[in-house]
């Protein structure tokens, strides 16, 4: 049942994971970093292909080499496979980086402009009006704090289904009030 | 991708909703395109915004009620429970204050009687006390005869009526009564026995003594004042929550019935196995005792015989078998099934031959009627030994040939041999008969 369990695991999140005991390893073959380094050359490919930019690439490539001389995780039934899904999702993960470091104070003063100009009621009633399960999720998410897994349980439905309602819920409200603030 | 695609997919993008090719994508416009990006910070803004919707009262956070408010606050609250709550209620003013560890006591009633049992700690004896308590190093508990109030931080009220005589002169006595109610934070009342039940802002809970001098009851009274939406969201997200624990549980339940019911058919089922096997087993004794009390079994009948000939026909073949071993040529007879022996014919040549097939498959014997020439000018070679006695590693044949004399070819194994032997027969049967002769010879 682990074994599935652990199959089932996002690439990104197995590697994060350094306290898995070192009896689920299958020690047999070559370790993951050693195969990490015999495919540098595809990782970096791989990586270039998401972030657009060599060194950036390469840093990609060298923070997943990094966080392999720690991972603890059970090994990957097909470890190349695996790899190089960890390097897409890091390279994300870094052009995510990228656009939050641009967004920088512009986005402070956006928010700042917001929360003054619209009254809470509005908004409250906004999200209201929003039809179900737009409206219980984003209710749920932000006036309630509660975390997507949470949602998932409380809606019994997968956590990107819940990430996509609240999404929604989110561009209609932005379609209602948005220009109040433009 | 366009501006007006991703401008679709940025909350989606915020909220790590896509897949991640369409994530990789949109990343890029958004590093690309700055109206994109003022559209992305205005996803952001609305997010932020949403959260500091909530009125959420922050209990650590919260700064001690000013004495004024929380004075008026238990003015409200005394006319509150004067209006809603027990007619007992007798809220007249603010007796005296006094301030404890990071909390203000106020009698609101004359016959308020009240002590510090220590800091944090008060025993309530009668009448109605209101409270601010602030975050301290312990939690402040009021004790009463039905339980204690218990808080970290909260502006609430207490109030206790004793049992009492309805009349002097009668047994009747009117049942004694905690009132508890809150104005902001909120308290747990803990019964004696060990029942605790959470008291929230603007609710107010009436305890009395049941029936059974050991049973408490808590009632919160109709009207309850949430703290706006967001006080029912989290109601309805608990309610949800055990809604949909319920129905996990309720699905557990059928699916270990339904295990129940599968384990028991097949247990039916192993029972039902076990006992065909050990029945099986019983018969095979009994079989093996009746064979060995039987002893070696006759040998066979041949099928359409008469009596004469078949006992020729099976002393040559028991000849026959002793020659075999003998010999080592041949040995065995007729196979036996459960209907007598087993007399093969072809249905490719029907009409042409009978074939006995020893019962340990090492022999088959096949007699030729004569009138049957189809294979005069032919052995009737190993083809036909072989596919007449099947799979015998034996086979002997006996054809009546065209120069009056008759042919009698045998195989072993792979190996053929033909010979002469006698004159040939006028029918089937006459071969048959004379079968133990050829054989001798």
């Amino acid at each position: 049942m682990s074994q599935k369990c652990d199959r089932l695991r996002h690439p990104h999140d197995a590697m994060n994971d350094t306290t898995t005991s070192h009896q689920g390893r299958r020690r047999e073959g070559p370790s993951l970093l050693d195969q990490a380094l015999g495919l540098r050359d595809q990782l970096i490919a791989r990586a270039q292909k998401v972030v657009n930019d060599r060194d950036d690439a390469e840093d990609v490539v060298h923070e997943v080499f990094l966080t392999l001389t720690k991972y603890q995780g059970p090994k990957p039934r097909r470890p190349e496979a695996w790899l190089m899904q960890v390097v897409k999702r890091r390279s994300i993960d870094r052009l995510r980086g990228r656009v939050e470091k641009k967004l920088g104070a512009n986005q402070e003063r956006v928010a700042a402009q917001t929360i003054s100009k619209i009254a809470k009621e509005e908004l409250r009633a906004a999200v209201h009006d929003l039809r179900e399960p737009y409206s219980s999720a984003v209710r749920l998410r932000y006036l309630e704090n509660c975390s997507f897994t949470e949602l998932a349980v409380v809606f019994d439905c997968p956590e990107r289904t819940v990430r996509t309602w609240v999404a929604r819920g989110l561009a209609t409200l932005r379609k209602t009030i948005g220009g109040q603030w433009k | 991708m366009k501006c007006p695609e991703v401008e679709e997919l940025l909350e989606s993008w915020q909220l790590r909703a896509l897949v991640e090719d369409e994530e990789a994508s949109v990343s890029k416009h958004l590093l690309a395109c700055s109206r994109c990006r003022t559209s992305l910070s205005q996803v952001q803004a609305l997010e932020a915004s949403l959260t500091k919707v909530t009125d959420r009262v922050d209990l650590k956070e919260r700064r001690p009620v000013p004495k004024p408010v929380m004075a008026l606050a238990l003015f409200l609250i005394a006319i509150f429970l004067g209006a809603y709550g027990s007619e007992r209620m007798n809220l007249k003013q603010v007796k005296n204050d006094r301030v404890s560890d990071r909390a203000l006591v106020s009698a609101l009633s004359p016959e308020a009687r009240y002590e510090f049992l220590g800091p944090r700690l008060i025993r309530l004896y009668e009448g109605g006390i209101g409270l601010d308590v602030s975050p301290g190093r312990e939690a402040f508990e009021v004790v009463t005869d039905f339980g204690s109030v218990i808080t970290k931080n909260a502006s609430f009220h207490v109030s206790y009526e004793e049992e009492r005589a309805v009349d002097p002169k009668s047994v009747l006595s009117s049942a004694g009564i905690l009132t508890v109610g809150v104005l902001v934070g909120a308290v747990v009342f803990r019964g004696d026995g060990g029942d605790a039940d959470q008291i929230g802002p603007g609710e107010t809970a009436h305890v009395s003594r049941g029936d059974d001098k050991d049973d408490l009851r808590v009632g919160i009274v109709p009207r309850r004042v949430p703290r706006g939406e967001e006080g029912e969201m989290a109601f309805a997200k608990q309610a949800d929550l055990i809604k949909n624990l319920q129905a996990k549980v309720k699905e557990l339940s059928t699916a270990k019935a339904s295990q129940a019911e599968e384990m028991a058919s097949l247990r039916q089922e192993k029972e039902k196995v076990e006992a065909s096997v050990a029945d099986f087993k019983k018969r095979q004794a009994e079989g093996a005792q009746l064979e060995e009390k039987a002893g070696p079994r006759d040998i066979a009948k041949l099928l359409d015989l008469e009596p004469a000939r078949e006992e020729a026909l099976v002393a040559a073949f028991e000849q026959l078998e002793e020659k075999i071993k003998e010999q080592e040529k041949i040995h065995a007879v007729v196979k036996e099934t459960d209907d007598g022996y087993q007399i093969e014919i072809p249905t490719w040549e029907k009409d042409w031959s009978r074939i006995q097939t020893g019962w340990n498959r090492d022999l088959a014997a096949i007699l030729l009627p004569k009138e049957m020439d189809r294979f005069k000018k032919e052995s009737m070679g190993g083809r036909l030994l072989k596919d007449m006695g099947g799979d015998t590693n034996r086979s002997i044949a006996i054809k009546p040939g065209p120069d009056g004399y008759s042919r009698e070819e045998t195989r072993k194994g792979n190996g053929m041999m033909m010979k002469k032997v006698s004159n040939g027969y006028a029918d089937l049967d006459e071969a048959v008969g004379d079968l133990s002769h050829l054989i001798d010879n």
